[in-house]
């Protein structure tokens, strides 16, 4: 929440003799940051001071006047008007035809251009202006009449324009929520004195004693209650500069006695609150926390059901206020009112917040009290505003006030050493700079006889009660260097001892992860981790076909194992039999789940993308979210109990799991459309072994060796095309084509979409972290093709395996390049065509050993699995 | 003879300078070198000569023969490069025709501006650090100096899981992972999602990305501080960036910094893009405050430590002139191929 600070107005309090932009940049630099300055009044061109020279009936309508408008020139200006608060000699805003004004009678408040025109037969060159109309405020009753002493004809801007700064208002700036406040800062960096308002307490009515008795039961949360009694008081409007003033503030006018209190807390800080003083029962007020249950009716007319955390201001008999956040119903002032109970008073800002946050009551007074307001300025605000209720509301002002202080707090006193500010700033700075810096900033220093001679020697400084952001030397260290500047500090590099360094591999390795999927033609995607929980749930529901030699389709808590039969993997993207990680205050129901799985995300941009292309390929790496099981949350605690990790804090043994993922998803033609794929090519379609490519490209790139590719049960993909990714023991991931009512459920109906999800720490562990150079041999390579026949039953691998395996180490490279059935292939059986490399690393192949080992292989293969030669 | 010699000589020079291929060239080889040419024949005609003639004359035609031959093995060279010229004049390609397109991927533009980021800071000796995105109150508010109810805390619109489990709102809570676990020295960036329950626009996301940094030692300074995020700035923006540092708060640091480098869409100057201040934030930093290194396990009387933190999709927005944070979810690929 900014502050809005005018600048005619903070120039009561402190001397501006600099531009407006150069105050905004020392501020802005010094910790206060000025996020806009507006200029009041840039806009009003063509709008000047007017006299009213005259003014009469129009004769052909009742509630219009016309005027004749001095404003210095030879003739003056006639303007027709329904306004009827006009009177002879008043200075009005005089608009010329051209001038730019607000529209008062839309309520959109657009802009207008004044032209001149005819009102009932008579002409009108021109408008006299409301405060609406001016964007001054959302007066519009009548035309604002300036001061009697306005120069007649010069620009409006000159006497009305303003300069406001708005002050983005960080937690630790309660000093400056305050004209004054801002002035104290103006005055530290900029030099001069600052004029604090000065009140007479002219109290000769009836005295307080006996009319009222204050009582704080919670010293802990109301450090101070002061209190005034004014009788007398006639409610009306505030005076217009008032009003004005609050307006600019950004705040609404209401009545003199609420725009009083209004008034001095934007002066000075101190928030008050205006009792009618008939309402409060028992002439007693009682500040007391609410008991469980208890309820009040607050000025907006809801009724607050309150805590015992809660604070309220209560009389002989009821609550009558919140405490520092907003009055009741009961006791607030009306048009009747005649007697003021006026409060000014201190309370603990931590429960100001929780009770304005919990009722969603944000107000001007809770802000200023969350961010602590000073202790020593209840009197001084009441003071100024019974002042100013005895000028401009009548009032009469009771003989004595009520002061209850149980709670001083006694004046912070910090030790700072030079020694200090330079090991934290760079820079040296000596004691007697640095007490003439607090000075300015009213930070009383001692400075110590030896303090110049000895950085060492402490200054021992007292802090404003004003300064309830100071409470450490690093505070106070922070002072010097904004009264300095952070420009004068030099530029240094560290130059201290460099850290143990090593070799990111866990980072460098995971990149590469990224740049081989990038090199496969895949597009990195990030997407949101909170998910649809609903969608989630509706996912849930493929489930993988009975098959009698499968265990239960469900794994236990996401623990992906290998199901009953020894070669069948099973795999879950998650287990939804654990409940999920879901937010409390979700910003929609679509993002309302911490993703357990990256595929929802990865099918939400899949979906996005097929608008524009007809092949998407992406890839995203990142976090999973799952609670975390007994096992692992026994483990963390062990970890801690034998000093391997810190100590646990409450809560933390129970902290989710985030498993690290790399998934993708692939779709649409093989080849990126061009002259080059001709018709039929182009409508090749992306399929499964394009995304086991992918893989096996992936796995080469980061040396990631042994992998093997098992049938798997997926409820999430096709279930004959998935095969679980398999390294050793461990189940690396999944790669298949998505089961139709996965894509389904994202609209893509139809639509084949291939997909990998792996464990990325688990691929990230099966990287080697050095390769080993394994010799090259110089002496030439055979290479010969080998077509088998096979039964189909016979998996591809094993074939290969089987290969490899009988080849030994001189068949040193084998590639299937034909796959073949149909006639003259017998039916259930195909054909397998490798190339087969031959090589030793020792010396030249001779035929007769090549032969050998190729009879033996067809043998073997033969004996094995039924493999004939093809002829 | 002689004339004879030099007459055939001329006819065949003459000869060879039309012959235009390997066609013409055979023939007029078979015409005066081969076994019944012309020179052949010469030769044969030495015999009917007076024998004190012959030697004379057999060299005077053998001197015209290796004067042939090297001019026969010159012109197959020329004709040979003139066939072959127009063999590959034959091959010619338009070469402005588009090239055969290879499928390729990219990096997200925010995983390119992380890579930015800390390629600068690992050249300083930080290391890179993770940490958990579901976090604890604990962590995330209370050791970096903001306990309940503290106003700092309007200022993160926190999501909950439970009262006490939270998404990280920055990535500030691993300054305290990493010095609960590393002894000073200690550097490093620790880049991360970082989640926030504020509406959204055209300049706040929900979900972004930050990046924190942490160096404690002893003697470090604001100086330090300065001297290193003004060299990032520069790494970042433009070695003739200006930066400005400003006094502002974090509960976390003390004294606390505003870093920004000078507006590049007016210069400075003052614009709608830099609130006509003519500067650009870029992130907040500070010195550790005391407590924090207490928190962390450090004694604050005896070591320093700067700390800071930056939104990565601000970097880019401001690297890249993108004027919509929520283009980096979007995930839409006419967006993301352009970087």
């Amino acid at each position: 929440m900014p502050i809005n600070v005018p600048l005619s107005w903070l120039r009561e309090y402190v001397d501006l003799p600099m531009l407006p932009t150069e105050l905004a940049a020392r501020l802005t630099l010094a910790g206060i940051e000025v996020e806009k300055l507006h200029s009041v009044g840039s806009e009003w061109d063509k709008v000047v001071v007017g006299r009213i020279a005259t003014l009469e009936r129009h004769p052909n309508a009742d509630r219009l006047w016309i005027t004749q408008v001095d404003f210095g020139g030879d003739v003056p200006q006639q303007i027709v008007t329904g306004a009827q608060n006009l009177t002879l000699n008043a200075k009005v805003p005089l608009a010329f035809p051209g001038a730019v004004v607000i529209d008062g009678h839309s309520a959109e408040r657009g802009k207008i251009t004044i032209k001149p025109g005819k009102l009932r037969g008579v002409e009108s060159a021109g408008m006299v202006c409301s405060a609406l109309e001016l964007g001054l405020s959302e007066e519009h009753e009548g035309i604002l009449i300036l001061r009697d002493d306005a120069p007649v004809g010069v620009p409006l801007q000159a006497v009305l324009g303003d300069t406001i700064l708005a002050i983005a208002t960080t937690p630790n700036l309660g000093r400056i929520l305050s004209m004054v406040g801002v002035a104290r800062e103006v005055a530290a960096l900029f030099g001069g004195p600052v004029r604090r308002p000065v009140s007479p307490w002219q109290a000769d009515g009836p005295p307080i004693a006996g009319a009222l008795d204050v009582a704080i039961r919670d010293p802990d949360l109301c450090s101070r209650y002061s209190a005034a009694l004014i009788r007398d008081i006639k409610i009306g409007p505030a005076p217009n500069w008032m009003q004005q003033r609050l307006i600019q503030a950004g705040m609404r006018p209401i009545n003199n006695v609420v725009d009083i209190t209004n008034y001095v807390m934007l002066e000075l800080g101190q928030p008050l609150h205006a009792f009618d003083y008939s309402t409060v029962r028992g002439r007693r007020i009682i500040v007391r926390r609410a008991a469980a249950g208890e309820q009040l009716v607050t000025l907006d007319h809801e009724t607050r059901t309150l805590d015992t955390r809660t604070l309220v201001i209560a009389d002989a008999e009821r609550p009558v206020a919140l405490a520092g956040v907003m009055g009741g119903a009961d006791s607030e002032v009306s048009d009747g009112t005649t007697e003021i109970l006026l409060e000014s008073a201190n309370f603990d800002p931590l429960t100001i917040r929780r009770t304005a946050r919990l009722l969603h009551l944000p107000s001007e007074a809770a802000y200023r009290f969350e961010r602590s307001v000073d202790q020593a300025l209840t009197i001084p605000a009441m003071q100024r505003a019974a002042d100013l209720m005895r000028q401009y509301a009548g009032g009469t002002i009771a003989e004595g006030y009520i002061d209850c202080f149980p709670a001083p707090r006694s004046a912070r006193v910090i030790d700072l050493t030079p020694h200090e500010v330079e090991r934290l700033l760079g820079i040296p700075v000596a004691a007697h700079e640095i007490a003439a810096l607090l000075t300015r900033l009213e930070f009383d220093v001692d400075v110590p006889m030896d303090a110049a001679a000895n950085p060492s020697v402490p200054l021992r400084v007292r802090v404003p009660s004003y300064r309830n952001d100071v409470t450490i030397s690093a505070d106070l260290v922070e002072e010097v260097a904004r009264m300095i500047g952070y420009d004068s500090i030099p530029e240094t590099l560290l130059d201290g001892g460099l850290p143990p360094q090593a070799v990111n591999y866990d980072y460098l390795n995971r990149e590469a992860v990224r740049d081989g999927l990038n090199a496969c033609g895949l597009d990195e995607v990030i997407t949101y981790s909170p998910i649809s929980g609903a969608a989630l749930a509706r996912l849930g529901s493929p489930r993988p076909p009975a098959a009698p030699d499968l265990a239960p389709a469900v794994p236990p808590a996401g623990k992906e194992r290998p199901a009953s039969s020894p070669h069948v993997w099973a795999y879950l993207a998650y287990d939804p039999t654990q409940p999920p990680l879901t937010i409390i205050n979700p910003l929609s129901s679509e993002q309302d789940t911490m993703r357990p799985t990256l595929l929802p995300g990865l099918l939400g941009a899949l979906r996005i993308n097929l608008r524009n292309n007809p092949r998407v390929a992406l890839f995203e790496i990142g976090s999973t979210f799952r609670w975390a099981t007994a096992a692992e949350i026994a483990a963390r605690q062990a970890a801690a109990a034998a000093g391997v990790r810190p100590p646990l804090v409450p809560g933390e043994a129970e902290m989710p799991v985030e498993p690290r993922r790399v998934a993708g998803l692939l779709t649409g033609p093989r080849d990126p459309r061009s002259r080059f794929a001709h018709a039929e090519a182009a409508t090749e379609q992306i399929d499964f072994f394009d995304a086991k490519g992918v893989l096996e490209t992936l796995f080469a790139h980061l040396h990631v060796s042994d992998v093997s590719y098992a049938p798997a049960v997926a409820p999430w993909y096709h279930p004959g095309r998935v095969a679980a990714v398999v390294r050793g023991a461990a189940l690396l991931g999944v790669v298949g084509e998505l089961h139709p009512q996965v894509a389904a459920a994202w609209e893509l109906d139809g639509r084949r979409i291939y997909s990998f999800d792996l464990d990325l720490d688990a691929l990230l562990a099966a990287m080697p972290p050095r390769e080993r150079y394994s010799a090259i041999s110089r002496y030439p390579a055979v290479t010969q093709d080998l077509a088998l026949v096979v039964p189909d039953a016979v998996p591809a691998a094993r074939v290969e395996a089987l290969l490899r395996e009988t080849g030994g180490k001189l068949l040193t490279d084998l590639t299937l390049f034909d796959l073949y059935t149909g006639a003259p292939v017998p039916a259930g059986r195909r054909s397998l065509a490798y190339a087969l490399t031959f090589q030793a690393l020792d010396r030249t192949l001779s035929d007769d050993e090549v032969t050998k080992l190729r009879t033996k292989i067809v043998a073997r293969l033969q004996r094995e699995v039924g493999a004939t030669l093809r002829t | 003879m002689d004339t004879q010699v030099t007459t055939l000589q001329a006819e065949a020079e003459a000869a060879l300078a039309t012959v235009n291929d390997a066609a013409e060239l055979a023939e007029w080889k078979a015409r005066y070198l081969g076994e019944r040419g012309a020179l052949t024949a010469l030769l044969r005609g030495i015999g009917a000569l007076p024998k004190e003639g012959r030697p004379a004359a057999g060299q005077a035609i053998n001197v015209i023969k290796r004067a042939l031959e090297a001019q026969l093995a010159a012109t197959t060279e020329r004709i040979q490069a003139a066939g072959l010229g127009q063999a590959l004049e034959a091959e010619r390609l338009d070469i402005t025709l588009p090239g055969r397109p290879q499928a390729l991927g990219g990096t997200h533009v925010a995983t390119q501006t992380i890579r930015d980021v800390l390629a600068a800071f690992t050249q300083m000796g930080f290391a890179v650090v993770e940490g958990p995105e579901i976090e604890l109150d604990y962590y995330n508010f209370e050791l970096l100096n903001i306990p309940p109810e503290h106003p700092a805390r309007s200022q993160h619109d926190t999501f909950y899981l439970t009262e006490q489990l939270l998404l990280r709102t920055h990535t500030s809570p691993n300054q305290i992972r990493v010095m609960q676990r590393r002894p000073p020295p200690i550097r490093v960036v620790v880049p991360g999602k970082c989640y926030r329950a504020e509406a959204t626009d055209a300049t706040h996301e929900a979900y972004f990305h930050q990046i924190e940094g942490l160096a404690v030692d002893r003697g470090i300074t604001l100086a330090d501080l300065k001297g290193t995020l003004a060299a990032l700035a520069r790494a970042l923006f433009g070695a003739d960036r200006r930066v400005r540092f400003r006094c502002d708060y974090f509960s976390y640091v003390e004294p606390g910094v505003d870093l920004a480098i000078d507006c590049q869409v007016c210069g400075g100057v003052g614009c709608r893009a830099c609130k006509f201040t003519g500067f650009l934030e870029i992130m907040g930093a500070g010195m550790v405050h005391p407590q924090v290194l207490r928190n962390g396990g450090i004694d604050p009387e005896v070591y320093s430590g700067f700390a800071f933190g930056m939104g990565v999709e601000r970097i880019a927005m401001l690297r890249h002139t993108i004027d919509d944070i929520r283009l980096f979810y979007t995930n839409d690929l006419r967006f993301l191929r352009q970087f």
